[in-house]
């Protein structure tokens, strides 16, 4: 079996160039036939996995750029349960622990997002024949 | 199946104008608890976590140092700290928590070299 890659992406959606990079390089790993194991957000990256984020639609759709890449080439996009919680992007498990009835019901998160704990990243980690690059 | 794996994680950014620092150690407690072999390596700003006499009740937070100071107990065992960088913020080694090792810029170069990943908060 070859190489596969885990991406940990930390940049934020707006402030780095981290998911542009992640994307290219994405595009470009597949092309040569490697395969992406994963691809884990972590940090600010979490804000792209926002569904309440509207954009000109002109400008770059990063959440919707990581759902047709994911489809494409079959690799999960997970997102640290604990950094997404403190950012806002919740699923609706997380959404029922807070204490605004009003909003309790809504998953801020893309539903294509799978939220995981810090221990999926790390149990990637030890898997023989990945290799890690992250993006910030 | 599982192999033996080194994870270097380090830290540039100083303990709270950023989460950085926290979500860094947040990360190297998960993959020792994965029973990866840990290096905590704290450069630049990011010394300051290290600094022992650092006290909680002036921000109503909690500071890194008891946790840092724990780490042992999770088997984390090589918490570093880069010489230049406290040179550079006049720190010594004994501001530092006892559990500290200082090594040289070059040292830590090898020790990321040496790792299976390295990741940079």
């Amino acid at each position: 079996m070859s190489v596969s890659f885990c991406l940990l992406v930390t940049g934020s959606p707006t402030q780095s160039q981290a998911h542009l990079s992640a994307l290219e390089f994405v595009a470009a790993t597949v092309k040569r036939g490697y395969k992406i194991h994963s691809v884990f957000f972590y940090q600010e990256a979490v804000a792209v996995a926002n569904r309440f984020v509207l954009k000109p639609d002109d400008e770059a759709q990063l959440g919707k750029r990581w759902l047709t890449l994911s489809h494409s080439y079959q690799f999960e996009l997970q997102i640290c349960v604990a950094a997404g919680n403190r950012r806002g992007v919740l699923s609706q498990e997380e959404a029922a622990n807070l204490d605004d009835s009003a909003i309790t019901q809504i998953a801020s998160i893309l539903p294509q997002f799978q939220v995981v704990g810090l221990g999926q990243l790390a149990a990637t980690l030890n898997e023989p024949r990945v290799r890690l690059v992250q993006f910030k | 199946m599982k192999t033996n794996t080194t994870i270097s994680i380090v830290i540039s950014q100083g303990p709270f104008a950023r989460i950085c620092g926290k979500e860094g150690v947040d990360l190297a407690l998960v993959c020792a608890a994965f029973e990866q072999k840990v290096n905590l390596i704290f450069v630049d700003e990011g010394v300051f976590h290290l600094v022992k006499t650092q006290d909680a009740n002036a921000i109503d937070d909690k500071t890194h140092d008891k946790q840092l100071q724990a780490l042992a107990f999770y088997e984390i065992e090589h918490l570093y700290a880069d010489s230049q960088s406290l040179r550079r913020y006049s720190l010594e080694h004994g501001d530092l928590l006892d559990t500290v090792e200082l090594q040289s810029s070059d040292e830590i170069h090898q020790l990321c070299r040496q790792s299976k990943q390295t990741v940079t908060f």
